[in-house]
């Protein structure tokens, strides 16, 4: 079971979930229900046997129905042919079909038993089915027979972690890296496995080298994270590890990965390749693929709602609000579709309806810091200060790590010529999120003003320390004098 | 705001059923030890006497086919000896109607231990209450020698005072404790060390049935929904004992309103070794808490930095069952929870405060991906000095395969023994010699006979009860402590260092761990080879040491505060 994580979430920030997991499409037994169709690699006669199925009426999801029927027809219209086997092989695999995957690879490598590759895919269907060291085994033997698999030796590292094999974990990954010196997953893998060996320095190193190929890796920030607190670094430590939270894994290409992408037909695997795309900014690739499921699912909750939420990410705010709309008459005190609302309505200037609808976010979840911070913004909007700086604190309260909350705050309580507490929520917001330029400016002007020179000094020294030429550090050290 | 700044909601629907053909027919799921090795051999710990005792108490949540989420895992079970004759009575709570608990007329079961026999004794004790159950706490909250008890329930919590004469007294209203919230695990514990018991509630989602959603699987059945498709989780409750049979909400003035979740398991114990009990919540989906007290009766929530919020991959898991043991006995308090198919069961190992997820490495983890857990408990079932664990499971989804035609739900249960230095391995035929499956969700761990062996009881969905007498074989002696407090009530938390001259165990008092149970106060030990324990020194909940011993195995031994050395 999954929730939202209401008790650590910024308002209002992605929710991204891994929706699979929720998913969790797994298989039934064969011969549960009696039997209703055999698939298997061969027959009796030894003889490539007939394609794996989902059969007619048990009322899977029909686009998977209709993909998986569509290659089986084609394998059994052509059953020496190995390719089709491959393609139903991976449309299983890409529904998570593991069951059937696995059986369906068998067939495949009855052609080829020594098809690396195709060892590799099979060897992903029965780690997915819980059958470790086998699929363990597998991805050795592939390797055996083709050593230029990255994707089966990454995955090899990822099983040899689970099963609490660090060193040869570290070798694997390593020998990844070595051929290939930019799969910073992979440099993650060492990372994970130098951290379970109390080698947390290496670790750390090993981490800021996978964010540099690419900072948007959350799961590097979390080994970092417990990298740092083994070095006893605990304040960097917990920043990265909340940064890491809710990572999910990355595994290396292969040359199988587009075609297996293309297959990815199932309702769940098509929200998913939406969420992701909207998480990774690419929001605008997202609402084809929501509206193609909004004709087929047009009172889904979900769809509806992260249609809206891509539809705001590529400004088209009237389509979300719309949509959003509609999502809001399945469940008037759904918060995250009032917030998400209110978030486009502030976009268009409909202030009285921002306001209408972030009231009523605040009322159907009052412990939802989100809440009290869309209802800050329509305040403000509206030039309502006061009740905008009450929300904040009240959000800043309900979720103490985000630093957006006393920083917006602090911007309230200038306004509302509360200078000491703004120097307050100042220091508080830096103190969740150190680097944040704009506010330590602020901070330095505000703390010269009010005569507090150390502070201001060194609000202007980390400043400085961060970018030294920008424009308003330079403003700053020349208010007070040390320009 | 930014275009970035939305909020995605979460998924609805959950599992997809499928029918498949296969080449090899296997019907059952295989497991792979962690090190490629056998499982440990075959021995039958266990045997299911609960109708033979005359226990027969079967849950029951409600009309079928409406899938209300607070059916999922209702029911608790307690262990507790009620009329002080040292033996364990069993209380059972009921769940009956989710809309309205009383229309089905079932309420909950105490059962007295007449010598083995279980005897209904719910009316004369007065003790029945029909409140659609989830947890119960015992503990003797007014220190007046005998055991009271605390139940969770889906509206108000119900306080009974145990008047001393083998009856009870509802005085919810009158102690101040009757969270109208949906209470889960719950448990008594002296946070604040004044010689008193507090009393911390877990409090799952904020339900009410207007909130409920429909969820289906991919194939357009019903099916349960995941806690988040209620976008409520709630706020935990500490109530802190006067000292006059009164309690005070101190949730806002403590800390813990600072902290949400959707929480089912409860674990108190000192993790940070500051000498206050800190409090671990076990969140179904989001991250765990860990309130560590600054011993000034105020707690921070730690666990991100603790290392025990997420997994060692930063995902929060769905947490159900949770016990604080010292699992690799070496002096502090670590922590393993139960979570959902395709997750791990979780043992964060405890360094001085920090936790780290040693899952991988002690047997515990891809043993457990396929089922669900719920119920478990840590406990040398075969005495042979090392902690075993037993985790009893059932899934939450009609999520396929199903390893039984009958219940859809139904998973076996898991015994592993204790390999040393926090390593298992899992009996290979299970935890009984007749193979039990259902859907188990409470279960709750102590001596029902007496023998020096643990014994349990688990509640399974929509059946009866199951009690598993533990039958060995075992490998050594054992002894046991009732270990009491100045005033005379069972000093829960007191962490007790048993020296058997050659090796240390690190065992603690301690009734609330599992899921939605309250388990035997008793510290049992398993001797293994050794025949006596040279000493026992008791580190007490109020902060003071003292030794006791030399003591003779084979024995329960009473330790009172202020009578050790």
């Amino acid at each position: 079971m999954l929730s939202p994580k209401n008790s650590h979430q910024g308002p209002p920030r992605p929710m991204l979930l891994d929706f699979l997991a929720q998913l969790r499409l797994s298989l039934i037994l064969a011969g549960l229900l009696g039997g209703v169709l055999h698939g298997c690699g061969q027959g009796p006669s030894g003889a490539p046997g007939p394609a794996t199925r989902i059969a007619v009426g048990s009322g899977f999801d029909a686009d998977v129905m209709e993909l998986i029927g569509q290659l089986a027809d084609a394998v059994d219209a052509a059953p020496l042919d190995p390719d089709l086997r491959v393609s139903l092989a991976l449309a299983f695999e890409a529904n998570s079909l593991w069951e059937e995957a696995e059986a369906a690879w068998d067939a495949a490598l009855g052609f080829d038993p020594d098809h690396g590759l195709w060892i590799t895919h099979k060897a992903a269907a029965l780690s997915e089915r819980g059958a470790t060291l086998e699929a363990l085994a597998a991805y050795q033997r592939a390797l055996e027979l083709d050593p230029a698999l990255d994707a089966a030796r990454h995955r090899l590292g990822r099983l040899q972690i689970q099963l609490g094999k660090d060193e040869l974990a570290l070798a694997t990954f390593g020998e990844v890296v070595r051929r290939q010196p930019i799969a910073y997953n992979a440099l993650i893998g060492m990372a994970e496995a130098l951290n379970n060996l109390g080698r947390e320095a290496e670790s750390k190193s090993a981490c800021e080298r996978a964010l540099k190929l690419n900072a948007t890796y959350k799961r590097a920030h979390y080994v970092l994270g417990i990298a740092l607190r083994g070095l006893g670094r605990l304040e960097e430590a917990e920043r990265e590890l909340a940064l890491g939270a809710d990572s999910k894994e990355r595994f290396l290409n292969d040359s199988l990965t587009v075609k297996l992408n293309s297959y990815r037909r199932g309702y769940g695997a098509r929200i998913q390749d939406a969420l992701d795309l909207v998480g990774t900014g690419q929001a605008q690739r997202a609402v084809p693929l929501l509206k193609k499921l909004l004709e087929s699912h047009p009172t889904d909750r979900v769809v509806l709602v992260n249609l809206g939420v891509a539809q705001i990410s590529v400004g088209n705010n009237s389509e979300a609000i719309e949509v959003l709309e509609r999502a809001l008459v399945l469940d008037p005190n759904d918060f995250a579709v009032l917030i998400n609302l209110a978030t486009a309505e502030g976009a268009l200037q409909r202030l009285p309806a921002m306001l209408k609808h972030s009231q009523q976010a605040v009322r159907a979840a009052p412990n939802v810091s989100a809440t009290y911070y869309v209802r800050a913004h329509a305040y403000m909007q509206s030039g309502r200060y006061g009740e905008a700086y009450t929300d904040l604190k009240k959000a800043a309260a309900l979720d103490t790590d985000d630093a957006r909350y006393p920083l917006e705050a602090a911007g309230c309580a200038v306004r509302l010529g509360r200078k000491r507490d703004a120097l307050e929520l100042y220091a508080a917001g830096l103190r969740l999120q150190p680097a944040h330029l704009p506010a330590l400016v602020a901070m330095g002007a505000l703390a010269n003003q009010l005569g507090r020179r150390s502070v201001a000094e060194d609000a202007y020294r980390q400043a400085v320390a961060l970018q030294p030429d920008h424009e308003r550090v330079l403003a700053l050290g020349k208010e007070l004098g040390l320009r | 705001m930014t275009a970035t700044e939305q909020i995605f909601v979460t998924r609805v629907s959950l599992a997809g059923l499928l029918v498949l053909a296969s080449c090899t027919q296997e019907s059952q799921p295989k497991l792979d030890n962690s090190d490629g090795s056998m499982r440990a051999a075959p021995a039958a710990f266990f045997s299911e006497v609960a109708a033979e005792r005359g226990a027969e108490f079967t849950h029951v949540y409600g009309a079928k086919q409406r899938f209300w989420f607070p059916e999922l895992a209702s029911g608790a079970l307690a262990l507790i000896d009620y009329d002080g004759d040292g033996d364990l009575d069993l209380y059972c709570v009921q769940a009956g109607d989710c809309q309205e608990p009383e229309v089905l007329g079932l309420g909950n079961v105490l059962f007295r231990n007449d010598g083995g026999r279980f005897v209904d004794i719910t009316v004369e004790a007065g003790v029945g209450h029909m409140g659609y159950g989830h947890g119960v706490a015992v503990g003797d909250y007014d220190n007046d020698g005998d055991a009271d008890l605390y139940i969770g329930n889906l509206k108000e919590n119900v306080l009974y005072r145990n008047n001393g004469d083998g009856t009870f007294t509802d005085v919810t209203l009158a102690a101040g404790v009757g969270m109208p919230k949906w209470t889960v695990s719950c448990g008594f514990f002296d946070y604040d060390g004044d010689g008193d018991l507090d009393l911390f509630l877990v409090n799952n989602v904020n339900w009410s049935p207007a909130v409920e959603a429909k969820c289906e699987t991919n194939y357009g059945a019903r099916d349960y929904c995941s806690p988040g498709n209620y976008n409520a989780p709630s706020v935990d409750t500490l109530y802190r004992n006067e000292g006059d049979g009164t309690f005070v909400d101190v949730t806002e003035s403590s800390g813990i309103s600072l902290g949400t979740g959707v929480g089912w398991g409860l674990a108190a114990a000192d993790f940070d070794g500051n000498g206050a009990l800190d409090f671990y919540v076990a969140n179904d989906g989001m991250a765990n808490l860990l309130w560590l007290n600054d011993g000034e009766g105020h707690f921070t929530d730690r666990a991100l930095i603790a290392g025990c919020a997420l997994n060692v991959n930063g995902t929060a898991e769905a947490g159900m069952g949770v016990q604080a043991a010292d699992i690799d006995n070496d002096g502090d308090q670590d922590l393993f929870m139960t979570h959902m198919h395709n997750e791990t069961n979780t043992f964060y190992l405890n360094k001085r405060g920090v936790f780290t997820d040693r899952t991988s490495i002690s047997g515990l983890g891809i043993e457990s991906l396929l089922y669900t857990g719920f119920g478990m408990g840590f406990h040398d079932f075969n005495l042979d000095g090392e902690l075993d664990l037993f985790v009893a499971n059932g899934r939450v989804g009609l999520t396929p395969p199903h390893l039984s035609e009958s219940d859809p739900f139904a998973e076996p249960n898991q015994l592993f023994l204790g390999q040393g230095g926090g390593k298992f391995r899992e009996v290979a035929g299970g935890p009984t010699a007749l193979k039990l499956i259902g859907t188990s969700r409470a279960a709750a761990f102590g001596d029902l006979d007496n023998d020096g062996d643990v014994d349990l009881v688990y509640l399974d969905w929509a059946a009866p009860i199951k009690i598993l007498e533990n039958r060995g074989p075992h490998e050594g002696a054992w002894v046991g402590f009732r270990v009491l407090g100045s005033h005379g009530a069972d000093a829960l938390g007191a962490v007790l260092e048993i020296d058997t001259g050659g090796r240390t165990q690190y065992r603690r008092a301690d009734a609330c761990y599992s899921f939605c149970a309250a388990n035997d106060p008793r510290v049992h030990c398993g001797l293994g080879a050794a025949n006596t324990v040279v000493e026992v020194r008791v580190l007490w909940p109020t902060g003071e040491r003292e030794s006791f011993g030399p003591f003779d195995a084979g024995l329960y031994h009473t330790l009172r505060q202020g009578e050790g050395r």
